[in-house]
């Protein structure tokens, strides 16, 4: 039993954390917010270059063949940063599922351009009736001859207009095994993007797609896959963002126990006061725990362990309410200041609540923590 | 980054299991619903200490020079969690913190007579630290203890000494200064309550069933040979035994166990002609409280993967983390299966042998006892967060 990080993912920590504190100051997460892009292109290349954007990309792609501990350690520096660089569409789901279902063609095509920082791919779920499940995938890929023609919207789409292509996930039959995943390039005919402003203030849009024509050579994996690729990568996707979450409120929680030392009321410094210290106390435990639990379900999933998916959901809830706690209690102890735009707590506090809104539907998580304890996993 | 124990560890883990289930299944030992008492406090769980002791699993990471088997601090947390998933007592006050104490500052006449005796489990402890005016402040505590001739005087009063009236010798922490820093005028005795005049106990019954106790100590006479550690050095001994022990204070397999009852009732459940396993409030429930004992989980492990005043957060974090969800489980359990969960243990009808009643009670104290919660979040904000002093 180690708890610890190793000396190279130590190092992988204080050199993103370098890298980002230089490129990624909050002065720039203010100015991608509404911006067209939503990210500094030169960024993206910095974390490409640092081997970021293919961590756990095989070698013979690009990558740096890491495994999902150092993936956390990567995803609780971008938390801390609010890194406003599409890393989690590109290079945990695009990538993800390119990695896991795509042909020897796609994945020569795309991965090694995705590592380099060449291309940004985004997956397109989300529907405007807002349902996380298979049933919410309504997107209609009519077979034609030699492909799909496409009919339907995506929204909650994050920076479909850098994509090159969109992994849009479609229905051609009810059932589940009737759900593919689509390469769309989102320039073609019969595609609309429309920018959508957001809580966050990333970059989202609503994609519409009418009588677009896809090559059947976009699909990825076998036909019907696409719901069941799609499930996999977002176990990944829970651990990757347990970790941001963690990094997201461990940083909002310095800026807040920093302002409550040096703030004076009532002659002394808030952080003096237990209805203080008492809240960050808590915000601090919350995320030590949710720390450790994103740990642990990073290696459960490099051990292959059965409990790796309940692992992985679980850290994403206990994750999402210590940031949703941590970050609030950034707002409560930073108090009429903290309310104001020129503060960044308030960056913090936004990003997590989407966060934890826009990836999942909590409610369904937890059934899935449920079932694989009374059914087994 | 590794998770799991050691594979020598597990195997070592599964053996001591297996001993623990079989001398815990002895008549006497089990109490029902014992979250209740971890205490030695009939001769039936006495013989459970000693077939403990008999078997090898007393003093397992005491050095070997002392008579323990060297073993690392990870044997003491297994068997600990062990004892608490099989409803079994706790393992003592004299191994962790006398007997590690005494190592450190006992007198050799002291450690010749008590190690072996704590070994051997022959020996139960009572320890006298809070009293009506010392709980959360400590360091506040009065009763007094003056010199006469080659020994000492001890006058004054203990409160909430739980074993008192079973227990074979008093840990005691007395005043002996009081003209300095409160916490430098504190002196520690070890005293036979047995045969030992002018000690007076009266019983204080709690609502989780247990006895505790007020101790009376009146004109107590203590020989000089029975102080414990240097004249004025009581506090730091006391502060420095949590280091020793920190790891198997709060340890969540009560929490595990009582989330297994609890899932097996989920599991085979129904009402209204459904099984309760299909109620989204159940699965809710469920769900919540594995996050939150997975994390519990973790915390206390990572009081046994840390070390200094990270440890000292940790075990506030572990503290704080599994006394609450204890709380939690007992209420969010009470919703979900209702009534029954409010029947006793032995009343006609019960659930569990009236464990999801119990914990209500039983759970109170676990957010007082040993530093109150308030007083680990001050740890907490002073040491992990480096505030100031909290007010």
């Amino acid at each position: 039993m180690d708890l610890n990080l190793t000396d190279e993912q130590s190092m992988l920590r204080d050199a993103l954390r370098r890298l980002l504190t230089n490129e990624s100051p909050v002065a720039v997460v203010r100015q991608m917010e509404n911006d067209a892009l939503g990210f500094p292109p030169a960024l993206l290349k910095a974390l490409a270059a640092m081997g970021v954007m293919g961590l756990t990309l095989p070698e013979e792609h690009g990558g740096m063949g890491l495994g999902h501990i150092d993936l956390a350690v990567v995803f609780e520096e971008l938390g801390r940063a609010l890194c406003p660089v599409p890393v989690l569409e590109t290079s945990v789901l695009a990538a993800g599922i390119i990695a896991r279902a795509g042909s020897a063609a796609q994945q020569a095509e795309w991965l090694p351009a995705i590592a380099a920082g060449e291309a940004v791919l985004t997956p397109a779920f989300l529907e405007p009736e807002g349902s996380f499940r298979a049933t919410g995938i309504q997107l209609r890929a009519e077979p034609v001859a030699g492909g799909y023609c496409l009919n339907g919207s995506k929204y909650f789409v994050g920076y479909a207009a850098a994509a090159e292509r969109l992994l849009t996930l479609v229905r051609s039959g009810p059932g589940a095994e009737d759900i593919d995943i689509l390469l769309v390039d989102p320039r073609a005919p019969g595609v609309t993007l429309t920018r959508t402003e957001s809580h966050a203030l990333d970059p989202r849009y609503l994609v519409e797609f009418t009588d677009v024509q896809v090559a059947e050579s976009a699909r990825i994996g076998a036909p019907g896959s696409g719901w069941a690729t799609w499930t996999a990568v977002g176990f990944d996707r829970m651990v990757a963002l347990s970790a941001w979450f963690v990094g997201c409120a461990a940083r909002d929680l310095e800026l807040a126990n920093a302002y409550a030392k040096e703030r004076v009321q009532f002659d002394r410094p808030i952080g003096s006061f237990q209805a203080i210290a008492h809240q960050l106390a808590d915000a601090h435990t919350g995320i030590s725990g949710a720390r450790y639990l994103a740990w642990k379900a990073a290696w459960a999933r490099d051990r292959g362990r059965t409990d790796a998916r309940r692992l992985a959901a679980q850290a994403f809830l206990r994750s999402a309410e210590a940031a949703r706690f941590a970050t609030r209690t950034g707002q409560q102890v930073l108090g009429g200041i903290g309310f104001t735009n020129d503060l960044d707590v308030q960056l913090f506090f936004r990003r997590a609540k989407q966060h934890l809104i826009a990836w999942a539907n909590l409610a369904e998580v937890e059934d899935f923590v449920a079932t694989s304890l009374i059914d087994g996993e | 980054m590794e998770f799991e124990f050691l594979p020598e560890e597990l195997a070592w883990a599964e053996q001591a299991q297996a001993y623990v289930r079989q001398c815990a299944a002895k008549p006497g030992v089990q109490v029902k619903g014992a979250e209740a008492t971890r205490y030695i406090d009939s001769p039936e769980r006495r013989q459970f200490m000693k077939d403990l002791s008999a078997g090898g699993y007393l003093g397992l990471s005491w050095p070997v020079e002392l008579g323990g088997q060297g073993l690392s601090s990870r044997y003491d947390y297994l068997l600990n969690e062990i004892c608490a998933y099989e409803n079994a007592p706790a393992v003592g006050k004299g191994i962790g913190i006398i007997g590690r104490s005494m190592a450190k500052h006992g007198t050799p006449e002291q450690k010749a007579y008590f190690l072996p005796k704590i070994l051997n489990a022959e020996i139960e402890w009572a320890i006298g630290y809070s009293e009506p005016d010392a709980g959360s402040d400590l360091a506040s505590l009065k009763i007094k203890a003056v010199r006469d001739g080659d020994g000492w005087r001890i006058n004054g009063q203990k409160r909430f000494t739980t074993s008192a009236h079973f227990g074979d010798w008093y840990y005691l922490a007395t005043r002996t200064d009081a003209s300095g820093p409160k916490h430098k005028g504190i002196t520690m005795f070890l005293v036979d309550l047995h045969n030992t005049p002018g000690i007076h106990i009266t019983p204080m019954y709690c609502i989780n069933g247990e006895r505790t106790n007020e101790v009376f100590l009146d004109n107590v006479y203590v020989p000089d040979s029975q102080r414990f550690g240097p004249e004025g050095e009581g506090f730091r001994i006391i502060s420095e035994a949590l280091d020793f022990e920190r790891h198997i204070l709060f340890p969540h397999n009560y929490q595990q166990r009582i989330f297994d009852k609890f899932l097996a009732w989920v599991k085979t459940a129904r009402r209204d002609g459904e099984p309760v396993k299909h109620d989204p409030a159940v699965r809710r429930a469920v769900s919540e409280l594995s996050v939150l004992l997975e994390t519990a989980r973790l915390h206390s492990l990572s009081v046994l993967a840390l070390e200094g005043y990270e440890a000292a957060v940790a075990a506030a974090m572990t503290k704080i983390t599994s006394s609450e969800l204890f709380q939690h489980m007992a209420n969010v359990i009470s919703r979900v299966i209702g009534p029954q969960t409010m029947l006793r243990p032995d009343a006609e009808g019960e659930l569990c042998d009236g464990l999801f009643e119990l914990i209500h009670r039983a759970g109170v104290i676990l957010t007082i006892g040993a530093g109150g919660n308030e007083i680990q979040r001050n740890i907490i904000a002073r040491r992990g967060l480096g505030l100031p002093n909290p007010t």
